[in-house]
């Protein structure tokens, strides 16, 4: 139901096929759900939803992890050939259809790659560069605020010990890693 | 046909998978040795040597030696320039010496797994958040060594470079790079002798004699995963909860340092993605400790510090990570309501 609904919407089913499917859409409401998610997961990779609280995102990318087939583009299926069978590898249409076959390989490696940026950018919109550079001026003045405090300076002394002595990269660099501990005391 | 057809795709999808994959798995794997080398090497080697550390603010030369004896693991490192410092590791239990403070602090990794046990967890999930990649050779401090380029899958971690000696697997030289590839710290040998020459007397410090007039902060009492939580329920302290995740993060391990006499129980959380670490430490505030106004930042190298307060607790993160990557863990941070 799913696929119909997606050829549907790229506008690749006949017309017997369209108005069996709008049929059903008047009685089955997980059709209509469907739709209702399909429409949004659209406009989101079209970019024309521009701003998404995070639940929302979320849904999304629960959708689009779940229906990958959304972002690669249909072969054109017909009613009666919809499951039609792999083309032979000794037919005489061989090149074109792997040509087509490739085609849609090819986008359907885009799709992935275009729902990996968004769960990238789902995770966090800003690259850390920008990040730092975003840090509010209250942050940087704190920071030499409490640099000054001895008793502070002090307290993270032993917090950086008890880090480091903790750390897994101490099973590489050995006792060298220690030393920036004592460089971070000053 | 059928048959035909389906096997000549099989092949054309193994040879994409060979083409595609094996080379990056190949590369995976052997990093992945040499990176078993330097964990082996470090630890039972016996070595003497010099080594600078660098950072943006400072640039400082220590001496260190190493060594096994009695079957135990001997280490101490000596800055040997600006204030001198020493610190004494025997196996899990370090001490640092600082004689411009007069203070020592000891502090012991308790009910850890030692090495080589620690090894396989160390390293295995590596992959999920770095690619390895093996460079080319080069000298450092006079020895041929391997380059290896551990790159960040993510924004959430920093990349490093790795000059790994080939005749020992000793770690020559380590980068961390940040989102630009740019060293933000570095460590490298200057001089390095391998298996002969070790003072015996190198664990311990000159400065013992005078430690009857020094401040001792003493390792405090910990108490260890499920204990930690369940001792939590039990004097009635609140049970804290991380909201978020970072990706390739997992939490390593848990505990409570028992209250001492000047300061107050603190919980300890450790998260690692098996190549850094990131310690979260959440005690009662005190006057002193209470940040003054919303949360604050320091940076010492690559190591990020993140504080905020959280009602009547204060939170500090502390790792070799973006601060971003500390912000977003320690954000989430709360207490779990009873």
């Amino acid at each position: 139901m799913n696929t119909q609904l997606s050829c549907f919407l790229d506008n690749e089913l006949d017309t017997h096929d369209q108005q069996a499917l709008l049929q059903q859409f008047e009685t089955a409401s997980e059709l209509r759900n469907a739709w209702g998610r399909y429409q949004l997961i659209g406009e989101v990779l079209r970019g024309e939803v521009t701003h998404l609280d995070s639940d929302l995102m979320g849904r999304v990318m629960h959708e689009l992890r779940d229906d990958p087939v959304i972002v690669a583009p249909h072969m054109r299926v017909g009613s009666r050939n919809a499951q039609r069978k792999l083309p032979s590898f000794v037919a005489p249409d061989f090149l074109p259809r792997l040509m087509q076959h490739s085609t849609a390989l090819a986008a359907a490696v885009a799709g992935v790659a275009v729902v990996s940026w968004l769960a990238f950018h789902y995770e966090e919109p800003m690259p850390v560069a920008q990040l730092v550079q975003n840090e509010q001026p209250s942050l940087l003045a704190a920071q030499r605020v409490r640099l000054a405090n001895p008793a502070n300076e002090e307290r993270m002394q032993e917090y950086l010990v008890a880090h480091q002595a903790h750390s897994p990269g101490h099973q590489m660099r050995a006792g060298a890693g220690y030393i920036r501990m004592v460089s971070g005391e000053r | 046909m059928m048959f035909a057809m389906n096997f000549w795709q099989r092949m054309a999808l193994f040879g994409c998978a060979i083409f595609l994959g094996l080379p990056a798995s190949a590369q995976q794997t052997d990093g992945m040795h040499w990176l078993a080398r330097v964990v082996t090497a470090a630890h039972r080697l016996n070595y003497t040597g010099t080594f600078v550390y660098r950072n943006a603010a400072l640039s400082e030369t220590s001496r260190i030696a190493h060594f096994l004896e009695a079957g135990r693991e001997l280490e101490r490192l000596e800055v040997l320039n600006g204030d001198t410092r020493e610190i004494i590791r025997i196996n899990d239990e370090v001490r640092y010496y600082l004689p411009q403070r007069q203070t020592l602090i000891v502090e012991k990794r308790g009910l850890q797994r030692n090495f080589p046990a620690l090894l396989p967890a160390s390293l295995t999930g590596l992959t999920e958040s770095y690619t390895i990649h093996k460079g080319g050779r080069e000298l450092v401090a006079g020895r041929e060594s391997q380059i290896i380029r551990l790159e960040p899958r993510d924004i959430w971690r920093y990349g490093q470079k790795l000059w790994v000696d080939v005749e020992s697997g000793l770690l020559l030289r380590a980068d961390m790079l940040d989102e630009r590839n740019e060293s933000i710290e570095s460590f490298a040998f200057t001089q390095l002798q391998i298996g002969e020459g070790i003072d015996r007397n190198a664990h311990q410090s000159k400065f013992d004699a005078a430690l009857g007039s020094w401040r001792v902060r003493a390792a405090p009492h910990l108490h260890h995963l499920a204990s930690a939580r369940r001792s939590a329920w039990n004097d009635g302290g609140p049970v804290w909860m991380v909201r978020e995740k970072i990706p390739g993060f997992r939490i390593r391990s848990d505990m409570k340092r028992v209250a001492q006499a000047d300061r107050p129980e603190c919980v300890h959380m450790v998260f690692s993605d098996g190549l850094v670490a990131i310690s979260v430490f959440i005690e009662a505030a005190s006057q002193d400790s209470q940040p003054e106004s919303g949360p604050g930042a320091e940076k010492l190298g690559a190591l990020n510090v993140y504080r905020r307060a959280l009602g009547k607790h204060l939170v500090v993160l502390m790792g070799e990570v973006p601060l971003p990557t500390l912000r977003k863990l320690g954000d989430s941070i709360e207490a779990k309501p009873k």
